[in-house]
């Protein structure tokens, strides 16, 4: 496989520097813009295989941004953020992006994200999820046409909002799902008010899968949501 | 200095109320010109003391003058004072009247003068004007001066049997020898004690004529005639007469002077304990309560207070012994009650609005404005006196609920003058120490841009930027925490939390700074839920755990605990590095305190950390504290509130 291409979208130049060099540490390959118009632009003739977004830009608003994208390409979106108000955050979630990181960042945090996008990325080439009746990550195991959960040969049983829970979760996998998200298509019509319910139940899936698995799977993001974790293969 | 008196601005009228049927025209009178003027209404009654008691037709009268002037949109104020006029001038003086309302003959009859009224009324209140109302037949509004009871056989009875024992006495007297004198004083005496047993002067005045009869029938000369040959029995008749009427008008004069005394008193007290009680009560739900308390203690009903938050009744205070407390809350008796709040006037049982309520529903009037609305229960008609005892109660609630609403404003503008200044220290001391990491990380990184410094120095250049710029990072996160609580400072996003979930997130944030300590987590439950506002809380772990690695030398220890404390969930961080002297322990959570004690080598920090964790766990309800670990080190410790989630799968 090429080295992938990043898009960076960001107007602020020492932060497009800072970025640009990190990636070039890596040796990934890169196109850097300023501005939003020209961010839909290049994906769309360069075809890159992440975007890192400001969602702070002079043209266009960041959510827009995503949504145009989402029309067309499933490639993950990772929104930078200069506020410290989550509400913005959750928006660029739900408008369809993967992942976020709140300025100030270090370079290791920008670094883990991307591989975590880039994990993502892989596992959507090699799977198609939506037709696949099994889910492997890790030696966690699930079989959708059967209903049941695996890690190794050990069968976890699960209730069955937890089930449901996993399953949201390994479809995203590597996607940061925001609470409202999880409650839509999980409990799809009760109240949105019934986070607490949904900690619980997150915490009960995690302390049945995590233990057995040796690791942490599932990442909780206070105040905005879970993302299950691409467990890496030598684990 | 002479105190100038200023002329009033706002309209005010006021009408007397008196037992006069006439008085209604002066209501209207009043009511027309309030309504031209647009004007404030007051309509006074003043009491006088030395007066007798009112006859039960000019009571009735009284009553409907007051529930005329209720109806009119008065506002009823009662004074007592012997000196009607003085009275009046001294309450449209501190209420500011501009325009008074009287009835001719009324004036005449409180001045006791029929030589220019008026004038003198003028005279006296220079600011006011006076509208004279001409009236037909003054001598129905004169008080008649003595009250003539109906007849009752009960006190003819007494005043027959004092009759026969006195001539029965007298007559043993005039056996044993002495002198028709001393026989007339026992008669003289006898009125006296009629006038004392019964009531009323008729008896009296009977008693007199009686009594002289008698004793010309029985004691003068020719006896067992009424005719007198002496000619100087016509004289001690006549003294005999006016001695008994004088009497038995004096007696009379002073057990009225007695009942209204003692009125007085109870109004006074009643008035009086109510004051305290409302004084002495905190917060508007006390205020109204209590007023509730006192009009139960009144009528014998319930009572019930809506207070008015917005221009809308709220929750009522309620004081009730029955048990029916439902039905005082139909939809009628509410409509009655938002009548009341929105025409400030009188609704309800006894009125014409609503007349079918169990309440009688009346405006609690402030500063300008109806604080809240009063609903009694008439289990009996009340008569004028407690009526306007209980319209004086609500006055003192009124009065009340203007203080304590006073009261509220006064402590939120000390509150925001505190804020202020808590803002003004804090971007002093901020403008202060920003320089300091400013200028080393602009100073080193100019040093590099020059190339001069030598390979080996050039590490220790990159490292005092990377941990400037750090510093610089956690001051921003807790300025920005301290804005979020500005703005929160009403309510907090209070949420039910994992705890897991968030001591994980505080960790995740603090692993890069954590170097060579070791941090030890113990969670009783991974379930554990407390409400709060997470980001706020995710910063109290990180300022006490970075504090923990800031404060104690390397390789030590500090271990963050979570455990349940009946409804509270406690947090612990403790360190077993130096701990904390007494001294310093009183102001750790101060603004802008430092240790001054610290280690040379870490650069000291703004004071603002432990001070932001008391705001922000105080404004959660809980409570944040410090202590010594065992055998040394110190334990900061604070709680939240334990939530509960029920799961329905």
């Amino acid at each position: 496989m090429n080295k992938p291409l990043i898009l960076i979208v960001e107007d602020d130049k020492p932060i497009r520097n800072l970025i640009s060099l990190t990636l070039e540490s890596q040796q990934y390959r890169q196109i850097a813009v300023e501005t939003g118009g020209a961010a839909v632009i290049a994906s769309l003739s360069q075809k890159p295989d992440i975007m890192i977004l400001d969602l702070g830009l002079p043209d266009l608003d960041g959510v827009e941004i995503i949504k145009k994208t989402r029309a067309w390409s499933q490639m993950p979106i990772i929104v930078v953020s200069s506020r410290s108000d989550d509400s913005d955050k959750i928006e660029a979630l739900d408008a369809g992006a993967d992942d976020y990181l709140t300025k100030p960042f270090s370079v290791d945090e920008l670094l883990a994200r991307i591989r975590v996008a880039l994990r993502r990325v892989q596992f959507m080439q090699e799977h198609n999820s939506l037709n696949e009746s099994v889910f492997e990550n890790g030696a966690l195991q699930i079989d959708f046409a059967a209903g049941c959960v695996f890690v190794g040969k050990e069968e976890i049983h699960l209730s069955p909002i937890e089930y449901k829970l996993l399953c949201l979760l390994a479809h995203n996998v590597g996607k940061v799902l925001t609470h409202n998200l999880i409650l839509k298509e999980v409990w799809q019509n009760t109240l949105p008010n019934d986070t607490p319910s949904l900690r619980v139940y997150m915490a009960t899936l995690r302390k049945k899968v995590e233990p057995p698995l040796g690791q942490k799977l599932i990442q909780t993001h206070v105040g905005i949501g879970y993302r299950m974790m691409r467990l890496s293969e030598e684990q | 200095m002479r105190s100038v008196e200023l002329p009033p601005r706002e309209e005010h009228v006021l009408v007397c109320i008196s037992p006069s049927p006439n008085n209604a025209r002066v209501i209207e009178a009043g009511a027309v010109l309030a309504r031209a003027f647009d004007a404030k209404l007051t309509a006074l009654y003043v009491e006088s003391p030395s007066s007798a008691p009112l006859p039960v037709k000019q009571a009735r009268h009284l009553e409907e003058n007051l529930s005329l002037a209720e109806k009119a949109g008065a506002q009823i104020a009662t004074s007592y004072g012997a000196n009607i006029a003085l009275q009046i001038v001294e309450f449209a003086k501190t209420a500011r009247v501009t325009k008074i309302v009287l009835g001719r003959a009324a004036v005449e009859g409180i001045l006791r003068s029929r030589q220019d009224p008026a004038g003198r009324l003028a005279r006296l209140l220079p600011y006011a004007e006076l509208f004279l109302l001409p009236e037909d037949g003054s001598a129905q509004t004169r008080k008649p001066r003595a009250r003539l009871k109906s007849f009752t056989w009960r006190s003819f009875g007494i005043e027959l049997a004092i009759l026969v024992v006195t001539t029965l006495f007298g007559l043993l007297l005039r056996k044993l020898g002495f002198t028709e004198a001393s026989i007339m004083t026992l008669y003289i005496l006898a009125v006296l004690l009629t006038a004392f047993l019964t009531d009323g002067m008729l008896y009296g005045l009977l008693s007199s004529l009686l009594s002289v009869l008698t004793f010309n029938y029985f004691f003068t000369e020719p006896r067992f005639t009424l005719l007198a040959y002496d000619p100087g029995y016509p004289l001690t008749f006549l003294v005999m007469l006016v001695a008994s009427i004088l009497t038995s008008s004096l007696t009379a004069k002073a057990r009225q002077q007695a009942k209204v005394n003692a009125e007085k008193a109870y109004r006074t007290e009643v008035l009086l304990t109510a004051s305290r009680n409302l004084q002495q009560a905190e917060g508007t739900d006390e205020i109204l309560l209590e007023t509730a308390r006192q009009l139960h203690a009144l009528v014998d009903g319930a009572a019930l207070l809506y207070p008015v938050e917005n221009s809308v009744l709220s929750q009522p205070a309620l004081f009730t012994v029955d048990r029916t407390a439902d039905s005082l809350f139909t939809p009628e008796e509410r409509a009655a009650a938002e009548w009341t709040l929105a025409n400030n006037k009188r609704s309800g049982a006894g009125t014409t609005v609503f007349p079918g309520t169990r309440c009688q529903y009346l405006a609690v009037r402030g500063h300008g404005a109806v604080r809240a609305v009063a609903g009694i229960e008439l289990v009996r008609a009340l008569d004028s006196f407690e009526q306007s005892l209980c319209l004086a109660i609500l006055g003192e609630c009124g009065l009340a609920l203007d203080k304590q609403q006073a009261d509220e404003a006064r402590q939120s503008i000390t509150l925001k003058a505190q804020q202020e200044q808590l803002r003004a220290n804090l971007l002093r001391a901020i403008s202060h120490d920003l320089r300091t990491p400013l200028t080393s990380i602009s100073g080193n990184a100019d040093m590099l841009l020059r190339g001069a410094v030598p390979q080996e120095e050039q590490h220790q250049l990159y490292a005092n930027i990377y941990e400037d710029s750090i510093w610089l990072i956690n001051l921003v996160e807790n300025l920005l925490s301290i804005t979020r609580m500005d703005d929160s400072a009403i309510r907090l996003n209070l949420k039910p939390e994992l705890v897991s979930d968030v001591i994980e997130s505080a960790l995740t944030r603090i692993a890069r700074r954590v170097g060579t300590h070791e941090i030890r987590v113990e969670i009783e439950n991974d379930l554990l839920l407390a409400n709060m506002d997470a980001p706020l809380i995710v910063q109290v772990l990180l300022n006490l755990l970075e504090n923990a690695i800031k404060y104690t030398p390397e390789k030590t220890h500090i271990v963050l605990d979570v455990r349940m404390d009946g409804e509270r969930v406690r947090f612990t961080v403790s360190d077993d590095g130096s701990g904390i002297s007494d001294e310093n322990k009183q102001h750790v959570f101060d603004m802008f305190f430092t240790s001054a004690g610290a280690r040379g080598d870490t650069r000291r920090g703004l004071g603002l950390g432990l001070a932001l964790c008391r705001a922000i766990i105080s404004a959660h309800g809980g409570e944040i504290s410090v202590s010594d670990n065992i055998p040394h080190g110190s334990v900061f410790t604070f709680t939240l509130q334990k939530a509960e989630v029920h799961l329905d799968e």
